[in-house]
């Protein structure tokens, strides 16, 4: 099982980068001289970074967020400057969790947190459907195993 | 199903023995100094002696609510007076059993048990009594010592009894400055509040006076820092060895047990399969000398403030492998089979050396901007720059040091954090996340670092630095299965 997180994700970066450079404008705009070099300079910039993000960086990371699970691990990967995989394996998950806020709610999506002792993992921006295919995969069906320490290595110790 | 027990009775006082002296003190102080009759002393004194009997029936209600009963599978508990907790664990649940016997008890045979799981709080003991030393022995023989009749582990029982120079060399290496100026601190204020202003004001002349006479030649600032530093670090020194003294470990099937201290005896009963990972321990010193400290990471050894969770205080490297097959055959130390190339050297190198040249800069700038403090500016210049220097050569030995091995399903991580070399081994099924970072740099020198979040009841992760890229994927293929 792999997917990506919706394409509404890629809309609400967008959406608070545009907002971001608004407020940095109006405040370039309010706080500095009128015409002077630093004004220009400092709205050519905001603008020529807004681009950058809203056309290039903020699709190629939404092209970088992916995920997969399979029958040992669960994967997720993120990131454009730096990239990150994050993989947690089946056995040791604890619990799942759906959480929906109230802009989840909005864009009919998920966030699925998959928890293990030690350590955690988010996938933000799931459809309803795909988080909950997702939480059903991961979700333990039986208790945690014990390390197989004893197991196979107690034999060579009896 | 047995009968409920209560705790010792001493747990009345021994429960808010803080608040106890601080009243307590003062008003026998008074009483002592008395000079009229005794009714004039109560009219004195009448608040503190109510706070006083409140604090004590306090005590007492809650030393009268907190039951406890020995069942056939668990144990269960009822605490509290407001809010009461029923609670009932398994034995088989337990991670480790902790016995702490302080001096001041020992004369009346009690002790502090603590019982842990892997669940709860990483702060407190799931459990906590303040029992007889008849009462914690029943709780341990039902907790602990069946773990010592189990199958699996090696036959018998193997200890391990370290010389105390590997105390000392232990505590050379854990030894914090921090720690032993917050105990100076907490020790000069608490004493000041107990015995007086007087007494707080001695103790901070005989200081001064010391660093004065010892300050030859030196800005009395920096021989200021310098007796702060050093006598911090000789504090936390004295406390991790009298604390560790008398270290004794010993395995008897799927038990393993721990005992340290002599001004507070400890005795810790551990799970040998809740341990959550065995970590090695080193500084560029005993890198070079070959010594080794070995630490576990098992909830509830090592949890209290100022305590280590010590398996091998000190070790060489055959001592070690020796040692560990002694007490914990399941853990095995493997070669490094994923490692940084020489590409990736210069990676180690510019964190280092760019501090190195901002002290440069910084210094030699105050240098030129304040020559009246020019010796003070070159004094500190070179004290920052000895941490830094070192560091470097820390790093350097870095390269040759991090790296992961596989040995079946035992993984042995290399790492560095700070000063310090850490050699990690930990069953695959204690692993609770794995990730891969790569920075565009590390892109451009394919190499990635490689975080790996292992059990345990605090978030604890290690990271292993540029990692050559193909061997990071050959790793995850291995740790997928």
């Amino acid at each position: 099982m792999e997917g990506k997180i919706s394409k509404k994700a890629l809309a609400v970066w967008e959406l608070a980068a545009l907002l971001a450079a608004a407020v940095l404008a109006a405040a370039i705009w309010l706080l500095l001289p009128d015409g002077s070099f630093f004004w220009y300079l400092l709205l050519w910039l905001t603008g020529f970074f807004l681009v950058l993000c809203e056309f290039l960086y903020l699709p190629l990371r939404y092209e970088n967020e992916l995920y997969c699970s399979n029958e040992d691990y669960v994967e997720y990967q993120r990131g454009l400057i730096i990239f990150a995989r994050t993989r947690i394996l089946k056995r040791s998950v604890l619990y799942v969790s759906v959480v929906r806020t109230p802009l989840s709610l909005l864009l009919n999506t998920r966030t699925v947190v998959v928890c293990s002792m030690g350590a955690r993992m988010a996938i933000p921006f799931l459809p309803v459907k795909d988080a909950e295919a997702l939480l059903s995969d991961l979700t333990p069906h039986s208790p945690a195993l014990q390390p197989r320490i004893f197991d196979r290595k107690g034999r060579r110790h009896a | 199903m047995r009968e409920f027990q209560r705790q010792h009775p001493v747990f009345v006082v021994h429960a808010f023995s803080k608040y106890l002296i601080l009243l307590l003190l003062p008003l026998l102080r008074s009483l002592v100094l008395l000079r009229g009759d005794v009714l004039t002393w109560v009219r004195g004194t009448w608040f503190d002696i109510l706070v006083l009997l409140a604090i004590i029936g306090a005590g007492v209600a809650q030393w009268m609510a907190t039951r406890y009963a020995l069942r056939e599978e668990g144990i269960f508990a009822v605490s509290g007076i407001l809010v009461r907790k029923e609670r009932y664990i398994p034995y088989k649940n337990l991670s480790s059993i902790a016995i702490e016997e302080p001096f001041y008890l020992r004369p009346f045979r009690i002790s502090r048990l603590r019982l842990e799981t892997d669940s709860g709080s990483a702060q407190k003991a799931d459990l906590t009594f303040l029992l007889s030393r008849g009462q914690a022995e029943e709780i341990i023989g039902c907790g602990a010592d069946r773990l010592a009749d189990l199958k699996g582990g090696p036959e018998g029982a193997r200890s391990y009894h370290p010389r105390a120079l590997y105390i000392a060399i232990l505590s050379l290496i854990t030894s914090n400055t921090l720690t032993g100026v917050l105990f100076a601190a907490t020790f000069l204020s608490q004493s000041g509040k107990v015995l007086g202003e007087q007494f707080e004001r001695l103790l901070v002349n005989s200081f001064t006076r010391i660093v004065q006479i010892l300050a030859f030649n030196i800005p009395p600032a920096a021989a200021m820092a310098a007796a702060i530093l050093l006598g911090g670090w000789a504090i936390a020194f004295l406390m991790t060895l009298i604390s560790n003294l008398r270290f004794r470990a010993q395995r008897k099937g799927r038990l393993l047990t721990v005992r340290a201290g002599i001004v507070t005896k400890k005795e810790y009963y551990l799970a040998v399969e809740r341990i959550n990972y065995v970590m090695f321990r080193q500084n560029l010193i005993t890198r070079l000398c070959g010594f080794y400290s070995a630490f576990l990471n098992c909830t509830g050894y090592g949890k209290e403030r100022n305590e280590l969770a010590v398996l091998l205080p000190a070790v060489g490297d055959e001592e070690l492998k020796r040692s560990l097959r002694l007490l914990l055959p399941e853990y095995r130390i493997s070669r490094r089979k994923y490692r940084p190339y020489l590409r990736t050297l210069s990676r180690f190198l510019i964190p280092p050396l760019t501090i190195m040249l901002v002290i440069v800069l910084f210094f030699g700038g105050l240098y030129l901007l304040f020559p009246r403090f020019g010796r003070t500016t070159l004094f500190f210049g070179l004290m920052a720059m000895l941490p830094a220097v070192w560091w470097l050569f820390v790093k350097i030995a870095a390269y040759f040091h991090v790296g992961i091995g596989i040995k079946e399903d035992i993984y042995t991580f290399r790492y560095t954090f700070a000063y310090a070399f850490f050699t990690v081994t930990v069953h695959k099924d204690k692993i609770a996340r794995v990730e891969v970072r790569q920075s565009l740099f590390q892109k451009m020198s394919q190499c990635a670092d490689v975080v790996v979040h292992t059990f345990s009841e605090k978030h604890y992760h290690l990271r292993m630095h540029n990692i050559q890229i193909d061997e990071v994927e050959a790793f995850l293929r291995i740790f997928g299965r």
